[in-house]
């Protein structure tokens, strides 16, 4: 599979899935985030920057089964994530979209989208939930 | 037709000129205040400022009513997003991107959006400039001081049936030989070229565009 971008959730899902067994390229335009990839990242690293179809195409996206947006950059994430579903055609695309609004409008298309916004706030609302329901059990 | 636009520099101020010129009704969204500031003072159009990716900034700008929406801002990945959402979300008729990856225009298309690239109509402007079929050599001699060209006469061309005294060559260029019926001919002031000739041409470089004008008929 091919990752785009090495920040934190990249270098997170890469050394993950690495250990899991997948093989994996990460690419990112700056070097120094490959620091981030652990002992446990067996992949490629490839530089360069990911708004250029020629970058996609030396990483093989079109032969990659899952493709993976994760720049910091939500527009960008789209752009290439809507690049490797119908130009590359890769079966499974996911792209991270920090913004609630884009990733609601983008909703529909064939890419799961993962909003870190809307995940945490979720996750935030229910432990608050459930902290109010035991903190009134312990009064009563 | 109302018309929506984003983008910056030389270019988009020159484009929403003219198509203020041509009585469009346009309104500009400008992610930069001052280049907003800019463009309002200059222009005196309606500016919006904001992301034009932003719902709210599309709403403001007028996506609801709008026929066009034109991306071209420095970023692909912008000018994608913001007419996907335009066409998506307000379901604006024409939404045109630029791509200022060439090789994006493909991809912008394949995904619902018209796509348009610079460099390449640049690109094919001056393949097309200077691939005309009536230049037939060019040749650089004494070191690049002087440009030998031969140019092919057409029928239709304003130098013909002339003498050459009478033309008004542009300066420092000399008609070295005339070719016709396979035969060379060295010409004086009162030799006509006629359709069919070439002309050996000699110039220097500075002057060597005015020449090719001047004999490809692009002069009238």
């Amino acid at each position: 599979m091919v990752m785009a971008g090495c920040g934190k959730l990249g270098s997170f899902l890469a050394n993950r899935l690495s250990s899991n067994g997948h093989s994996i390229v990460i690419i990112d335009k700056n070097p120094a985030a490959f620091e981030r990839l652990s002992f446990e990242f067996t992949g490629f690293k490839l530089e360069g920057d990911v708004s250029l179809l020629s970058v996609l195409q030396k990483a093989k996206v079109a032969d990659a089964y899952a493709f993976w947006a994760l720049t910091e950059n939500d527009n960008l994430n789209l752009m290439i994530a809507q690049t490797a579903k119908s130009f590359f055609k890769v079966d499974k695309v996911f792209a991270r979209i920090h913004d609630p609004e884009k990733s609601k409008i983008f909703q529909d298309s064939e890419i799961f989208n993962i909003c870190p916004t809307i995940l945490a706030g979720e996750k935030a609302l229910s432990i608050f939930a459930e902290e109010l329901k035991t903190s009134s059990e312990d009064k009563s | 037709m109302k018309i929506i636009m984003t983008g910056q520099g030389k270019e988009f101020f020159f484009l929403c000129r003219r198509f203020l010129e041509k009585g469009y009704n346009v309104t500009l969204i400008c992610k930069d205040e001052n280049e907003g500031k800019k463009l309002f003072r200059d222009l005196k159009i309606s500016v919006i400022e904001g992301d034009p990716c932003d719902i709210q900034t599309l709403k403001h700008a007028g996506a609801e009513i709008a026929d066009v929406f034109l991306a071209m801002s420095e970023n692909d990945h912008d000018n994608l997003i913001s007419c996907q959402i335009s066409a998506n979300r307000f379901g604006l008729p024409r939404v045109i991107a630029l791509a200022n990856d060439p090789e994006n225009v493909e991809i912008f298309e394949k995904l619902g959006v018209k796509a348009f690239s610079i460099t390449s109509i640049i690109a094919s402007l001056i393949e097309e400039r200077t691939a005309t079929d009536n230049i037939l050599n060019l040749q650089p001699a004494a070191r690049g001081l002087v440009n030998i060209t031969e140019v092919k006469i057409h029928q239709n061309n304003p130098v013909i049936n002339k003498p050459l005294r009478s033309l008004e060559l542009p300066q420092n260029i000399l008609i070295g030989i005339i070719v016709r019926n396979g035969k060379a001919i060295v010409p004086g002031g009162n030799n006509c070229l006629l359709a069919g000739d070439s002309v050996v041409l000699l110039s220097l470089p500075e002057n060597h565009g005015k020449a090719i004008k001047f004999f490809s008929g692009e002069n009238k």
